[in-house]
């Protein structure tokens, strides 16, 4: 079953019947020019009963990893089809797939190989709407055709807080030598902090949270020891200073950019507003797990 | 068995932006979810004052920012919704008092006609730039929302009176008492238990306290219940 991109589905569903209750005015044409009139597509039937909306179980943090050949995760599963091909191939052919008829022919520059749009995500563990942001944003980088960038940041730079200074210092050290567990450990410094009530201030709450992310302790330690140079110091300053020069007067901003233009948005709250922007459906806070859809 | 539907309340101000964006999006899932809307006309500047918090537009990059949220969500919620030209003076000096009067006045007399009254005046305010404080306005949204001359100038004539200033100072404070420190806020009641959410932002959070289904902010009216 073809997958339509979420906005192709709203453009169609939004002009014939969103007036219908109340006269406001007509909506809008979708972004992208492509008229109501103009759409060839089949809207998927809807019905509140819809069995995708049935709340999922609890899931488990962190996106799960299928396993899988290395590279991003097989698009097959977003069409519900296992089948061969690299992983990068099948994404392509998914992402061609998803465009409604009209789009695929009649728009410039519509080619079959898609760039990942940039995201960046500017957070502090002390924040607990960071937290949630970056759990929802972690879940949907292996849906969306998005490059998701963490970028680690100090909240009281931006308001006058008290202080995650180390935890944040140690993350950038982290993003700067090993920014493969940037996730993991961001994550357990969250659990620590906004799930287990523990300290997150002492070298050895660090190193505990870094070593049940994975890290070895010869290697939390020795970042551990750099979390006051200059090289540390400074760059988490300085993604602290991007984060305001983007507008922030809080944590999270999540940061897309798009055609030419940036978009800063606030608060874990405007995911489904970034879905909008990015043309990608959204599936609510807990989209289903890759595994379900193979 | 069809299952009791779910008393849900709007506490809002035509004053506030994301009050209207969360008015429609409440409005259109009226008739798809299995709720009771109440809306609730209250005074956010009373609600302020109360809470000790402050317009957010007075810190300057919230100003910034709550001027390109308006116009993404304009897009995304598909409401014709425009910061006016003097914000400062539309928001902080001229207020909304006579307008929320007006509608507890609706409220009381004419319930229902409150939510498109509510709509005209968020028009005039939040998509025209138009005024909403001297009584020709608040006329001219009542006379668009359907009422006659006669009607909307009896209401009109009522707005001083202790009835309606006293419903509008119980219904703002109402909404402080379920912990409000700005408007919109939806209070949904279930199962014995009481919710509060603030913000716009919040519907999809509703939707699964409620166990109903999200489809966005603007839900296809297919899906409508008879």
């Amino acid at each position: 079953m073809r997958k339509l991109r979420f906005r192709e589905v709203e453009g169609l569903t939004k002009g014939a019947a969103c007036v219908s209750n109340h006269p406001l005015l007509p909506p809008t044409p979708p972004q992208g020019g492509q008229s109501l009139r103009d759409a060839r597509v089949i809207t998927p039937p809807r019905s509140p009963r819809d069995p995708d909306a049935a709340r999922q179980p609890a899931a488990a943090l962190g996106s799960p990893r299928p396993p899988e050949p290395a590279g991003r995760p097989s698009p097959a599963r977003l069409r519900g089809e296992g089948g061969g091909g690299t992983a990068a191939l099948q994404k392509k052919q998914a992402r061609a797939a998803a465009l409604p008829l009209a789009a695929r022919f009649a728009s410039p520059g519509c080619s079959m190989e898609a760039l990942p749009r940039t995201v960046e995500l500017f957070y502090d563990v002390l924040s607990p709407y960071s937290w949630l942001g970056f759990e929802i944003l972690c879940r949907y980088k292996n849906i969306w055709n998005i490059n998701l960038h963490l970028r680690p940041s100090l909240i009281s730079g931006i308001m006058k807080d008290s202080g995650s200074l180390s935890a944040m210092r140690f993350l950038t050290a982290v993003n700067l030598e090993h920014p493969e567990v940037l996730e993991k450990v961001s994550r357990e410094l969250w659990m620590r902090v906004w799930s287990r009530d523990e300290d997150i201030t002492e070298p050895q709450s660090i190193l505990a949270a870094a070593e049940k992310a994975g890290m070895s302790m010869a290697q939390a330690q020795g970042l551990l020891g750099k979390i006051s140079t200059p090289q540390v110091k400074n760059q988490l300053k300085e993604t602290t200073e991007a984060a305001c020069k983007y507008g922030a007067f809080g944590l999270p901003i999540t940061v897309v950019h798009l055609d030419g233009q940036t978009h800063m948005l606030f608060g874990s709250d405007r995911m489904e507003l970034l879905a909008y922007l990015l043309g990608e459906k959204w599936m609510g806070p807990v989209p289903p797990a890759i595994n379900a859809r193979l | 068995m069809e299952a009791l539907p779910r008393t849900v309340e709007l506490f809002y101000d035509v004053l506030s932006p994301y009050s209207w964006l969360g008015f429609e999006i409440l409005c259109r899932y009226k008739n798809i979810w299995n709720i009771n809307l109440h809306l609730r006309p209250s005074l956010i500047s009373g609600i302020m004052k109360d809470s000790g918090n402050k317009p957010p537009a007075l810190l300057p990059r919230k100003a910034k920012y709550l001027a390109r949220d308006i116009r993404l969500l304009r897009q995304h919620i598909q409401v014709p919704i425009q910061f006016p030209k003097d914000f400062f003076s539309v928001i902080l000096e001229k207020g909304s008092l006579s307008a929320m009067r007006f509608l507890t006045a609706v409220n009381l007399e004419h319930p229902e006609v409150l939510e498109k009254v509510s709509r005209e005046l968020w028009m005039r305010v939040w998509s025209r730039d138009e005024d909403i404080t001297e009584p020709q306005s608040i006329l001219a949204a009542a006379e668009k929302a359907g009422m006659s001359m006669a009607q909307a100038q009896g209401l009109l004539g009522k707005i001083s009176t202790p009835q309606v200033k006293n419903q509008l100072k119980e219904t703002t404070e109402a909404a402080c008492k379920y912990g409000a420190f700005g408007l919109p806020i939806t209070v949904v009641h279930l199962d014995g238990q009481t919710h509060m959410l603030f913000g716009s932002d919040r519907m999809e959070l509703l939707a699964y306290l409620l166990g109903e289904k999200w489809m966005g902010p603007v839900p296809p009216a297919i899906n409508a219940r008879l």
